[in-house]
């Protein structure tokens, strides 16, 4: 191999090495962090370690319910809410969300990751898993539920063909609002509710749809709560409005 | 709406200042409000005055309480007043203890944090309702859940018009403790079905009930009878349907409204939850069959009966037979030793005989195999029949549930077509060999055939008479007819049991052959043929092959291949002659069997009776008495 091969090839590798460290996306070389069982999360508060349980549902659903102790920093407030995140970079952060599972993508885990805690996890089955493993909680200003009806996915048209004045209401992120939404739905997400709740018009039926429709039920109690007389939510959420366009149950 | 909010604003300002006043003047503390009723409550009432805290409460469930009964936190009236202590939410659980431990598996306080004033609103001024418990249930849930989706029609459309039996939300949901079942969990999947199964089953089961609202019963006994029903019993519920998996919504209906799931129309989306790519008429079949009802369907009632009237003939001729020659047999040993004849066990002359090859190695490995297959498919398969057995449930656990044992059914099957097929192609050598067909005809009714021929007929009245002792009995040549009853009888056996086999474990792919409904039918033929199958060869097989007295206990040629001469010449003295006469014999003799083969043969035939006499003692169990 002659020294202008050997050239050829060495810079070839160093390029390849500055494509792969700057070009590949964001965060593609950190992985997820571990999924943990809420009975090993005891385990180590027992153990005195130091454990912080991190809240990445909006403030409104970690203020209404949350594990004793746990900051709120959802996954979209990650720019404006990162230095909540403990000094301590040994803490052992462990994240949770509700029903459904946290994504790894979530904003403020890769924050954490950024920041270089080394002990990250995330709640297999979330607060839901936790209550039903019998652990205690806590709410800070709990909001009261407001009994009020859904709309199946099925009846959706006819309840909007009777209340013609319907405004829908798609309470998750403008990523997820982009990818897919029911026609005429307006994006409000949840975890700023309680500041553009106010934007809202008061005199109209509103309709709030959520991913799975297990978080629906108290962004209508808030509403309710602050006025909006007529407030329903799409049952199942979005996950059921799919299902049942592709013929599947109403 | 904001006008009306400025309003209440000015309400409770006032309110907040009248209060301020008193507290100023009242003593501190709220001592009196915590003793008797009327005493706590005039201190309370002279700021919450409104008539749902003064007669609206005293009527209430809880009017003999006060309100420091409940609002334990407010021990200092004055911080209260001025609002430097903010009253914590009421603790239910502190009285209702129970309610309060059960809530905490509540899906409404695991999913959406519920705390009981959500549902009891209206905690001030709640009482028993007029209308009946029931009643109460279905109005209070409809407040989230819709009228028109899930209490205008069905089971609440029915509590709502005064049904009393009809089932209120709470019947089968549960109250204070309606499960949560997380969809994404294959065990808590199973857990609802099971739970919701047994639910439906505590009022369809009762026969009372029933009978006051004109159901029948039928249908929860034939969805246990069906294959849902019988391996969700067996304690497998995670692969089968359950009554909500069909029966979708809340709104039940009349298979004949539109509007109900069950009608013919809406079953697909039922049954698509589970079952993919099948043909439109897959929907016949029935879930709740009952074969002995022509009324349900007459194909299914006729292939019962035919089932049944062909298992009856089979063993009422054959347990007869049995039965007969093991009585002529025994009262000729006893007669011979009475008489003082010594039993010839290993008769000297014997010995110094060569023995004779009667099956090559290939048969014997096809009999074993066949013996494995067998008693695999009886193993897994019979738990499944007589699934309420007290037995059925550890046969099926010992293979590791109900899934995996109809994995080892399946596989046991292809072994058992394997050899059916091998079989196959072996007759037909022995009919056309090297493509001859010249002579077929001879072959097939002559002496080394195992297909029935005119002496068969001869041979089955001629033993009738010897069992009677009015003849001598018959002269058997190469294969008897009970042989040949047992070769043949695997045609029809594997074509019953094997395309009703198939047709159960692929029936969306028959569905494009069949209706649905032929599904019931071929579950039919594959019970009882199973039955007439495995009881056939535990019994008749067993008794005409090693029970019958001069065999007992056990004939080892099938494994050995070796047949005695002497036994040769005893029992079929007509192959004998004929080997005599056509010079073969020498050529069939052989060595006995070796030492490793007499152990196998001893070892595994003994161990493969044995069982097969405990599955027999264990399936008449179930059928008597299950």
């Amino acid at each position: 191999m002659t020294r202008y091969e050997m050239l050829i090839i060495k810079h070839f590798f160093i390029v390849a090495i500055f494509l792969v460290m700057f070009i590949s996306p964001a965060g593609a070389d950190q992985k997820p962090p571990p999924r943990i069982e809420p009975r090993a999360v005891v385990r180590m508060m027992d153990n005195r370690e130091n454990v912080v349980f991190i809240n990445v549902l909006s403030p409104l659903e970690c203020m209404d319910i949350r594990i004793p102790g746990s900051l709120c920093i959802a996954c979209e407030e990650a720019g404006e809410k990162a230095s909540m995140l403990p000094q301590d970079r040994n803490a052992k952060l462990v994240f949770y969300g509700g029903n459904t599972p946290v994504e790894a993508g979530c904003e403020i885990i890769r924050e954490a990751q950024r920041q270089g805690f080394a002990n990250l996890y995330i709640l297999k089955g979330g607060l839901t898993a936790w209550k039903r493993a019998g652990y205690d909680v806590e709410s800070l200003t709990r909001i009261p539920r407001v009994p009020g009806s859904a709309v199946k996915p099925g009846n959706l048209k006819p309840w909007l063909n009777t209340e013609s004045a319907a405004l829908m209401i798609d309470l998750r992120s403008p990523a997820a609002y982009q990818s897919n939404h029911i026609t005429g739905a307006v994006n409000m997400p949840l975890v700023s509710l309680h500041r553009t709740y106010q934007d809202l018009p008061w005199n109209r039926p509103l309709l709030v749809i959520d991913a799975d429709g297990s978080r629906s039920f108290l962004a209508a109690s808030y509403l309710r709560r602050k006025g909006f007389e007529n407030v329903r939510r799409l049952e199942g959420g979005m996950t059921a409005w799919q299902t049942w366009n592709k013929g599947g149950a109403p | 709406m904001r006008s009306r909010s400025h309003g209440s604003g000015l309400g409770l300002c006032f309110a907040l200042i009248v209060c301020l006043v008193i507290g100023w003047v009242w003593p501190s503390g709220i001592v009196g409000a915590a003793g008797d009723p009327s005493g706590g409550g005039r201190n309370c009432q002279s700021c919450h005055a409104d008539a749902l805290f003064k007669a609206g409460f005293q009527a209430s469930a809880h009017g003999n309480n006060t309100c420091a009964s409940c609002h334990r936190d407010i021990t200092d009236l004055r911080r209260h007043m001025t609002g430097e202590s903010k009253p914590r939410p009421v603790n239910c659980g502190s009285c209702h203890r129970d309610i309060a431990s059960r809530f905490r598996k509540d899906v409404h306080y695991i999913k959406q944090n519920f705390q009981c004033q959500d549902c009891h609103q209206d905690i001030h001024s709640i009482r028993k309702s007029q209308n009946g418990f029931k009643v109460a249930a279905v109005e209070n849930c409809s407040q989230c859940h819709s009228r028109e989706d899930y209490t205008l029609l069905g089971h609440s459309g029915a509590v709502l018009k005064g049904n009393a039996d009809a089932a209120a939300c709470t019947d089968c949901h549960g109250l204070h403790n309606t499960p949560y079942y997380d969809p994404s969990l294959e065990r808590d999947k199973a857990a609802a079905r099971e739970n919701y199964t047994r639910r439906c089953r505590s009022c369809h089961a009762d026969a009372k009930m029933a009978k006051r609202n004109r159901f029948s019963t039928k249908t929860v006994a034939s969805y246990d009878d069906s294959y849902h029903g019988k391996v969700l019993n067996i304690g497998y519920p995670q692969r089968v349907a359950g009554c909500a998996d069909c029966h979708l919504g809340h709104n039940i209906l009349p298979k004949k409204d539109l509007r109900s799931g069950m009608h013919r129309d809406n079953m697909k989306a039922a049954c698509k939850a589970c079952h993919k790519g099948f043909h439109d008429r897959f929907v016949s079949f029935d879930p709740h069959p009952e074969p002995l009802d022509p009324r349900r369907s007459l194909v299914h009632y006729w292939t019962e009966v035919f089932m049944i009237a062909l298992l009856g003939g089979t063993f009422a001729f054959f347990w007869l037979h049995t039965i007969l020659w093991w009585r002529r047999t025994y009262s000729d040993k006893c007669r011979e030793g009475k008489a003082g004849f010594i039993e010839k066990t290993t008769f000297p002359e014997c010995r110094e005989e060569k023995q004779i090859q009667r099956f090559p190695v290939r048969d014997r490995i096809m009999h074993v195999l066949l013996i494995l297959s067998f008693f695999t498919l009886v193993m897994t398969g019979f738990p499944i029949k007589y699934y309420d057995s007290p037995w059925a449930k550890i046969l099926i656990n010992i293979w590791g549930g109900a899934y995996r044992a109809g994995l080892f059914h399946r596989i046991a099957a292809l072994v058992l077509c394997g050899l059916f097929l091998y079989t196959l192609w072996l007759s037909l050598q022995f009919l056309f060999p090297k493509r001859q067909f010249r002579g077929s005809l001879q072959r097939l009714f002559g002496p080394d055939s195992l297909f029935p021929n005119f002496k068969d007929l001869k041979d089955i009245i001629g033993m009738f008479k010897w069992f009677f002792g009015k003849g001598e009995m018959p002269k058997f040549d190469r294969w008897t007819y009970w042989e040949k009853f047992d070769f043949l009888a695997v045609f029809w056996g594997m074509t019953a049991i094997g395309g009703s086999g198939f047709m159960l474990w692929f029936p969306e792919k028959f569905s494009y052959l069949f209706p649905g409904w032929m599904i019931n039918v071929a579950a039919v033929v594959h019970s009882e043929e199973a039955f007439l199958a495995a009881i056939f060869i535990f019994t008749v097989h067993f008794f005409n092959n090693h029970f019958v007295p001069n065999k007992f206990p056990l004939e080892t040629n099938v494994f050995t291949g070796r047949y005695r001469l002497e036994a040769l010449r005893h029992e079929r003295p007509l192959e004998y002659e004929r080997l005599m006469a056509e010079g073969r014999l020498d050529d069939m003799k052989r060595e006995g069997p070796g030492f490793w083969t007499q152990l196998f043969a001893g070892a595994f035939g003994l161990a493969s009776l044995m069982l097969g006499l405990l599955l027999t003692g264990l399936i008449f169990w179930a059928a008597l008495f299950y």
